[in-house]
């Protein structure tokens, strides 16, 4: 059963957070299809899905940050990141979500998962998908954990995502 | 002689931003950096893991936490990021 999360702002006015953020399914093929070339089913691999800071419910791209890998882990290039929030503050966007795979089925959130993400402000999400995005491009079997104040917490793909 | 209001509201304030989102914080030169630091993750709501962050030059350099913010280089008017120093998942 799908239940709709009760809705919820934070932070500064400029910012807010959709209880359902809006997805095209073409940017679900970008982000497998990022996630197989880099990823070549051997490796973990890391998107970012950003949208328009005044549309809290939009995600309309695929950010793929230059980052290191190994079966077990990933690591963004630290470097980068400054200049990726400089273009996100020129160009009123936002990160909503971070993408990563797993190397198998299990997509609970590791420790690491938890405690070095790029945001961790109530909204924010992060989905875990598994068989290193070698499968079937849906998020079943994936995970979506939403950052809230005490923490990740596991929520239902269709409780948070709507395809358009 | 009077500084004017607005620029004197200007010579103690820095802009942070965060994930594309600004806030206007204000700072005494001689406070420490580490205050600095904490107002910033105060305005940002950010309660976890407080330690992995820090602020960060618009040139990419990462603001020491010791000593006073203007001997970490912060002058009014500056844009700072705040961002976690590591990104990374397994």
């Amino acid at each position: 059963m799908c239940v709709r999360a009760m809705s919820f702002s934070y932070g500064p006015a400029s910012y807010a957070a959709a209880e359902v953020l809006a997805v095209p399914r073409a940017l679900l093929e970008e982000t497998f299809a990022s996630m197989r070339s880099c990823g070549d089913g051997k490796m973990e691999c890391v998107v970012l899905w950003t949208g328009p800071l005044g549309g809290p419910e939009q995600v309309d791209a695929v950010v793929a940050p230059p980052h290191r890998a190994t079966r077990a882990g990933y690591i963004i290039e630290p470097a980068w990141v400054t200049g990726f929030y400089a273009e996100l503050r020129r160009s009123r966007r936002t990160t909503r979500a971070q993408v990563h795979t797993h190397p198998g089925a299990n997509v609970e959130h590791s420790g690491i998962d938890e405690d070095f993400p790029l945001v961790a402000v109530p909204g924010f999400m992060s989905i875990v998908l598994p068989w290193f995005a070698t499968r079937d491009i849906s998020l079943d079997g994936a995970a979506v954990y939403e950052f809230k104040s005490k923490g990740w917490v596991r929520r239902q793909v269709c409780d948070v995502i709507s395809w358009t | 002689m009077a500084v004017p209001a607005e620029t004197a509201r200007l010579h103690d304030e820095i802009i942070v931003s965060s994930n594309g989102v600004d806030h206007e914080i204000k700072y005494e030169p001689h406070e420490a950096a580490s205050a600095l630091l904490e107002a910033a993750l105060n305005a940002f709501h950010i309660h976890d893991a407080r330690h992995t962050y820090a602020l960060w030059t618009e040139s990419g350099v990462e603001l020491p936490i010791t000593g006073s913010a203007q001997e970490a280089g912060v002058r009014p008017g500056d844009v700072l990021f705040l961002r976690p120093s590591v990104v990374r998942g397994g």
